[in-house]
């Protein structure tokens, strides 16, 4: 019987406190049931061996208990992909983060060597995104229980208001939306982070610079908006491709306005002493040149595209 | 098919069935143990750790009363099915008699 009581408090430890003893009462009582008859049927076994066969037939106490309360899943099964997306796109950030901001100190300090650097940028990162990971999955984990409500209402949706595609283009991939969504996070941070004046002494941005990109700031808030809106309405109408063309236009002329309106960045630090300055200046401006490509592709492409949907 | 592929078919075919068996033996009051014989002996196996969950599920979900008795020296939970369960037993026997019908033919085929 001691073999019964082990089971029936190893079952116990895997309910919620207020099935307990509920369920254990009730198990008990089953299972000494089942030991009567097995005693009727099969006098010459020892009770001990009856126990074990009983026990046995009913399976580990884990999956008994997880029978009579199957477990709650944190986030909802729907919600999975969204997660996963958020998650990706906020550790990506985080990272990048991180990067630019060990670069950025490693520049500046004469005495910091590369394995201080790799320290500086995986301690920052693990301490980052521990916190984001936490505050995400808190997040998810209110939005199942808020949506799990929801459900319990009769679904109220008409089947006439699904999008009419005749392109195939036009159905947005989450990936996509949370790739844009990414970067204009990170180009935000990455013009507005206040702790970039302790680090960027080494790398300091002119006057004129800083003010076109503060002053493109507001296209980059109204990018995540769209963003946002491509992720409600998830393919793309004439409206949102006249938005995305727009913004993307923005997005070139800002790059376009950096790379040509003299230096982005005021000296050149200690640590490149084998770039003069004109080199560092040429390579600045042909990398925002290149980078200037992606966004001007898009301006092309959604043209097109709108075209496509006039005809 | 593999044993496990059988196995897994099996149980999902058995899953609504053995709602309908188990609801439809509680017209009278039966312990655990009693219900599981009368399945036993009306031909439907069903193993302990399958049954007492799903007598609890159902009796959580308002199909079925449940009381505490005392007999033959020990404590036992009587279950029976409650006036929602029988309205609810109505309607899926109604609804099992027309699957079968419907199935017969197909199955002949």
């Amino acid at each position: 019987m001691d073999l019964l009581e082990r089971y029936l408090a190893a079952v116990q430890q895997e309910l919620p406190a207020d099935k307990q003893q509920d369920v254990t009462r009730e198990l008990k009582a089953n299972i000494l049931d089942q030991l009567d008859a097995l005693r009727e049927q099969t006098p010459e076994q020892s009770d001990e061996e009856h126990v074990l066969h009983v026990l046995h037939e009913l399976g580990p106490p884990k999956q008994m208990a997880y029978q009579f309360h199957p477990p709650q899943p944190l986030i909802r099964a729907e919600l999975i992909p969204l997660f996963r997306f958020t998650l990706f796109m906020v550790l990506g950030i985080i990272f990048l983060i991180n990067v630019v901001e060990s670069t950025l100190l490693w520049l500046g300090h004469d005495q910091m060597g590369l394995l201080l650097l790799l320290k500086h940028m995986g301690s920052g990162f693990i301490g980052d995104a521990t916190l984001a990971f936490t505050g995400i999955t808190l997040g998810f984990w209110s939005m199942s229980k808020e949506q799990k409500n929801r459900c319990q209402q009769l679904p109220n949706w008409d089947p006439s208001k699904l999008p009419q595609l005749s392109q195939k283009w036009q159905r947005i991939e989450l990936s996509d939306i949370f790739t844009d969504l990414a970067t204009y996070l990170f180009l935000l941070i990455l013009i507005w982070y206040p702790a970039w004046g302790e680090v960027q002494s080494s790398l300091s941005l002119t006057e004129q610079s800083r003010f076109i990109l503060q002053v493109f700031s507001p296209v980059l808030l109204l990018g995540i908006a769209n963003n946002l809106w491509q992720l409600s309405q998830r393919n793309w109408t004439p409206a949102l491709l006249k938005a995305n063309l727009l913004l993307n236009a923005f997005m070139v002329i800002a790059i376009l306005l950096l790379a040509f309106t003299g230096p982005l960045i005021t000296d050149v630090p200690e640590r490149l002493y084998w770039l003069d300055a004109d080199q560092l200046h040429r390579s600045i401006t042909i990398s925002l040149l290149i980078l200037a490509l992606f966004p001007g592709w898009e301006v092309i492409r959604d043209g097109r595209r709108l075209l496509q949907l006039k005809k | 098919m593999t044993t496990a592929q059988l196995d897994k078919m099996r149980l999902e075919l058995r899953r609504g069935v053995l709602v309908l068996a188990v609801l439809s033996s509680l017209k009278e009051p039966h312990y655990g143990y009693s219900l599981r014989k009368q399945l036993q002996d009306a031909g439907i196996d069903i193993d302990e750790g399958t049954l007492y969950p799903l007598i609890r599920r159902l009796a959580d979900q308002g199909l079925l009363d449940s009381e505490w008795r005392q007999g033959e020296g020990r404590e036992r939970r009587y279950y029976q099915l409650s006036e929602l369960g029988a309205d609810l037993l109505a309607q899926l026997t109604k609804e099992w008699q027309q699957l079968n019908k419907a199935l017969g033919p197909l199955l002949e085929h």
